[in-house]
């Protein structure tokens, strides 16, 4: 396993220097000139060319890339012009919240994924197979923000259960309860398309292993029928749906910038949005980069979860 | 609605199989795949299930413990007792304290019959805690001991170690380890050795004959190796699609075997210093078991058979002292 362990972090390396050239590229690809955009569209083309001096824009590519890359590997993420404020800053506060938001949607995707999908496995071509099947495809069909959208119609502004948008901080001087109330519908939204590729996944991987010669071996051992199915059907299947778990991380990091913009949540996804609308540069780089390595290191996690599930893949 | 005597004496019968009907449906295809057989096991006794692929030997056995995965397998008729209990209408709970208490299996392929993901220590405390009232350390004592008595080198260590991380025998032995954890009154075993090496094969027989003798349970051994059943078996029943056709004792089968298509089996067995002989076959196949044909099912195969083989029911029926043939010519030889 411990093999396994260094084979496996190290592969994190070359990763992340892939995203940080990326993350890079990518601003220098979009079209617009972000000192232009800073000193808006009556600025004199002296003052553009002494501030794009200024931000090191004149320079070669490479040559910003490299100290971009050195000054991140410092903790330096720079300053983000709009804001006035360090974008370290500013990152992690966002991220905080959209931590809170992403988490409480991996808690619901992956409880009610994998319930969801051993409940329809076990009771297959029965009513709960097929009403969690469609309810699955229906999870998995709806766009997140438009899901959102509906939920601040019904629950929000016609039932009045929810709020229709902001945010507590969970750690802050507001309740439990009244953090939770805020975010059950964002992370809802959220999670439901996940929790339907989890319960589509996790249903046919458990059909799949039930059918094993091992799952009879363990009925004719005498034991409950909840532990065949729950650690020697569910235990291999799970193996299987952590990988995906973790590339359903992604997902929801994704999806919270549109969750987050519809809900006036003011997490990671939102400040992107409006970071790309005025071409502050510094803060893109540092939130995308942000998100990516916490993707990164998501999959490094389900990938050890994995390997400690199954000790076939220790060996691979 | 079985047309069978019951052949030994009931009352001491440690398992008694009555008119067991075993279907599957697949597609609203009826596969008949057990079709009213009687077979009872003696304490003690070894009893050899033989038959070709497909015969519903190993879907009778499977029955024993209800390990037919349903749908699309389903009990539809028989009984199954066990000291007055009818296993085919127990509740859950009863079925399984049978279940690797009374009644253990060992199955045909070991590597996928052990649970790749748990460690082989685990696997056995498991089957004992199920039945006896062990605590975590009595339970490894216990499954250490049981690692010894399959003859599995270093014993601690294996029961740290996955399956994938032993060799085909050994993972046998395990198998046959977790069996025997109860003190079970029968073993099932489903062509224990089909799955195996030659010579490995001929180890696990000898280990199957040696813990026999040790601990006097039952077995049912179902093969569609004559060999195998005369190293092992006391008594032998022969199955042809999804009926009893012949029963009788080992010896009695290789002299002199009733049934001709239990002739034409033993006559496949390769016999040594027999030099370079082809190999026995018989021609065709088993009938499509959705569609059994009237009379006798092996007529089309048979080397005997004539026009009344094909028509109505034939009933299995004595045939000398203590022996069973499901035929109307039984003992003709072409």
């Amino acid at each position: 396993m411990r093999a396994y362990v260094v084979r496996r972090g190290l592969q994190v390396i070359p990763v992340t220097f892939g995203v940080t050239l990326l993350v890079f590229a990518m601003m220098l690809l979009i079209p617009g000139d972000p000192a232009r955009a800073i000193l808006g569209s009556y600025a004199t083309p002296e003052n553009v060319a002494t501030l794009e001096r200024q931000l090191a824009l004149d320079r070669p590519p490479h040559i910003q890339y490299v100290t971009w890359l050195g000054n991140v590997v410092t903790g330096d993420f720079g300053r983000s012009y709009s804001l006035n404020r360090p974008v370290l800053d500013e990152i992690l506060e966002r991220f905080s919240a959209t931590l809170l938001l992403a988490g409480t949607a991996l808690l619901i995707t992956v409880v009610l994924g994998l319930t969801a999908g051993i409940i329809a496995a076990v009771k297959q071509h029965r009513w709960q197979d097929r009403a969690f099947t469609v309810g699955a495809l229906v999870g998995l069909s709806i766009p997140s923000f438009w899901l959102a959208m509906i939920f601040i119609v019904v629950f929000a502004l016609g039932l009045g259960w929810f709020p229709t948008s902001g945010m507590r901080p969970a750690f802050g001087p507001s309740g439990p309860l009244t953090v939770l109330h805020h975010l059950v519908l964002p992370a809802t939204a959220l999670a439901l398309v996940a929790a339907g590729v989890i319960a589509r996944l996790t249903r046919s991987s458990m059909l799949e292993v039930l059918r094993q010669d091992y799952v009879r071996t363990a009925t004719s051992k005498g034991i409950t029928r909840q532990s065949v199915i729950m650690r020697h059907a569910f235990r291999n299947a799970v193996v299987n749906v952590v990988p995906v778990i973790g590339v359903q991380v992604g997902f929801l990091l994704g999806g919270a910038v549109y969750v987050e913009t519809v809900f006036g949540w003011p997490g990671i996804g939102r400040m992107l949005v409006t970071a790309i609308g005025t071409r502050d540069i510094l803060l893109v780089q540092g939130g995308v980069l942000l998100v990516a390595i916490t993707y990164v290191l998501i999959n490094l996690a389900a990938d050890l979860v994995q390997a400690a599930l199954d000790p076939r893949i220790r060996l691979g | 609605m079985s047309d069978v005597r019951a052949d030994a004496p009931d009352t001491t019968a440690l398992l008694a199989v009555r008119g067991l009907r075993t279907d599957f449906v697949v597609e609203d295809e009826v596969y008949r795949a057990v079709d009213g057989v009687d077979l009872t096991i003696g304490p003690g006794e070894s009893v050899g299930l033989v038959g070709e692929s497909g015969s519903g030997k190993t879907v009778t056995a499977m029955s024993i413990l209800q390990l037919i995965p349903d749908p699309p397998g389903r009990i539809v008729g028989g009984s199954i007792e066990i000291d007055g209990i009818d296993l085919v209408r127990a509740p859950e709970r009863v079925l399984r304290q049978v279940r690797g208490g009374r009644i253990a299996c060992v199955f045909q392929d070991p590597l996928t019959s052990l649970n790749p993901v748990l460690q082989i220590g685990d696997q056995l405390t498991e089957m004992m805690r199920a039945h006896q009232d062990l605590d975590r350390r009595a339970a490894r004592r216990r499954a250490r001991e049981l690692l010894d008595a399959v003859h599995i080198p270093q014993a601690e260590r294996r029961l740290a170690e996955y399956p994938h991380e032993l060799s085909g025998g050994m993972r046998q032995r395990v198998m046959i380890a977790m069996a025997l954890a109860n003190d079970p009154e029968l073993l099932i075993a489903d062509e224990p050795t089909t799955a195996l090496d030659v010579t490995v094969q001929a180890e696990i027989l000898d280990l199957l004959r040696e813990l026999r003798e040790r601990t006097g349970m039952s077995l049912l051994f179902i093969t569609h190796d004559f060999g195998v059943v005369a190293e092992l078996c006391d008594r032998v029943v022969v199955m042809y699609a999804g009926k009893v056709v012949e029963q009788a004792p080992v010896e009695k089968v290789f002299a002199d075997a009733a049934h001709p298509y239990t002739r034409r089996l033993v006559d496949c067995m390769p016999q040594l210093g027999e030099g370079r002989k082809d190999l026995e076959v018989i021609p065709g196949l088993p009938p499509a078991l959705n569609r059994i044909p009237d009379g006798c099912a092996f007529a089309e195969r048979c080397d005997v058979a004539e026009e009344a083989c094909r028509r109505g029911t034939i009933a299995l029926e004595g045939y000398g002292e203590d022996r069973l043939v499901r035929c109307i010519k039984p003992g003709a030889r072409p």
